[in-house]
């Protein structure tokens, strides 16, 4: 998620809004048939009904992009575990090329890798480790849940040591 | 903007930052799905968060379609689901967006007509009938919890279910 800096200072349209944001916000509106007014509102709203309970709105919006992605990969929400081994390696081979193809930064592959994992436990994040306690799901998933990263960060070409050990995921990124 | 205002001054930040930042961040989760509304996203967020905490976990799609799975114990699922997420405040709507999280591009349209419940599933290319017996159970399950049974069922084809349900 790009963050905006502080200390560039842009043209701004009106008290609060920036232009280039009015401008996509703009474009946005009239797909969507809604007058600027509406929809600046509208998203405004949701926004702040997401921090009010608690749901920053990039945490959000990291959730998304993720989701998207892992959506397109196959991977879904669910209550039912299960499958083959080969079927969560495939699924991490779609996931890796996804990502490939995608150009994502070794941070945005670690917040996927965050967001798999942050379903079957607790997650730590270290820079470029993280480390899952607190595992939810048994131990022939959650071997199959490492195969599938491993598999996803060999296909998105980028150096990663994972590992099952003492009822702890270990994960850690060695580089591109 | 009075509460936007509010949370702003509360993070000590300077209002016009916080509100370009969310619209910026607001603007990317839209342009990511055109079809959704911003209410629709709001919705989801929250969902996947209450799925989570309930223990939903990321699993290859292939793990539904090829297992065979005990229809009791989907309904169960279901019935657990619907259960939670009724108490942290979700109404049965959310039953269209629940699906689609489950089964990723899976169509389903819901209409409510006083005591009776309309729906229809579309599942996605290449699914298979075990697919779609979970994903009915499922619903069977989670509608149950709301106090509403099955009066009628009709596949015309396989990726395709037309589902009538009625309060008892």
């Amino acid at each position: 998620m790009p963050r905006r800096k502080r200390e560039i200072k842009r043209e701004r349209c009106n008290t609060w809004i920036d232009c280039d944001i009015y401008e996509r916000v703009k474009k946005l509106s009239d797909r969507k048939g809604s007058s600027v007014y509406n929809y600046l509102n509208e998203m405004v709203e949701t926004s702040t009904e997401l921090e009010e309970r608690g749901f920053s709105t990039s945490t959000a919006g990291g959730i998304f992009f993720g989701w998207n992605i892992l959506r397109t990969a196959g991977l879904v929400l669910s209550p039912a575990s299960g499958g083959t081994s080969e079927d969560w390696k495939k699924a991490g081979v779609r996931l890796g090329t996804l990502l490939k193809h995608q150009g994502a930064t070794l941070d945005s592959i670690m917040n996927i890798f965050a967001m798999i994992l942050e379903c079957v436990g607790h997650v730590e994040r270290q820079d470029r480790r993280l480390i899952v306690g607190g595992l939810r799901i048994n131990d022939d998933m959650v071997k199959m849940m490492v195969e599938m990263i491993g598999a996803a960060a060999s296909s998105a070409g980028v150096g990663v040591e994972v590992k099952f050990e003492n009822g702890l995921i270990l994960l850690s990124l060695t580089g591109s | 903007m009075d509460r936007a205002r509010d949370l702003a001054f509360k993070d000590r930040a300077q209002f016009s930052d916080t509100v370009n930042k969310i619209m910026e961040i607001g603007i990317r989760i839209v342009e990511s799905d055109m079809s959704a509304t911003v209410d629709q996203w709001f919705r989801r967020a929250i969902l996947m968060r209450d799925l989570k905490s309930l223990g939903f976990s990321m699993v290859p799609l292939e793990t539904i379609m090829g297992s065979v799975n005990n229809g009791n114990d989907i309904r169960s699922l279901g019935m657990k689901t619907g259960g939670f997420l009724a108490a942290r405040g979700h109404d049965l709507s959310i039953l269209a967006e629940l699906v689609q999280l489950m089964v990723a591009g899976s169509v389903v349209n819901l209409t409510q007509n006083g005591k009776e419940l309309g729906l229809t599933v579309l599942m996605p290319t290449g699914s298979t009938v075990n697919l779609m017996e979970f994903t009915c159970n499922f619903i069977d399950g989670y509608l149950g919890s709301y106090g509403y049974t099955k009066v009628d069922e009709k596949r015309t084809t396989s990726d395709f279910v037309s589902l009538k349900y009625a309060k008892s």
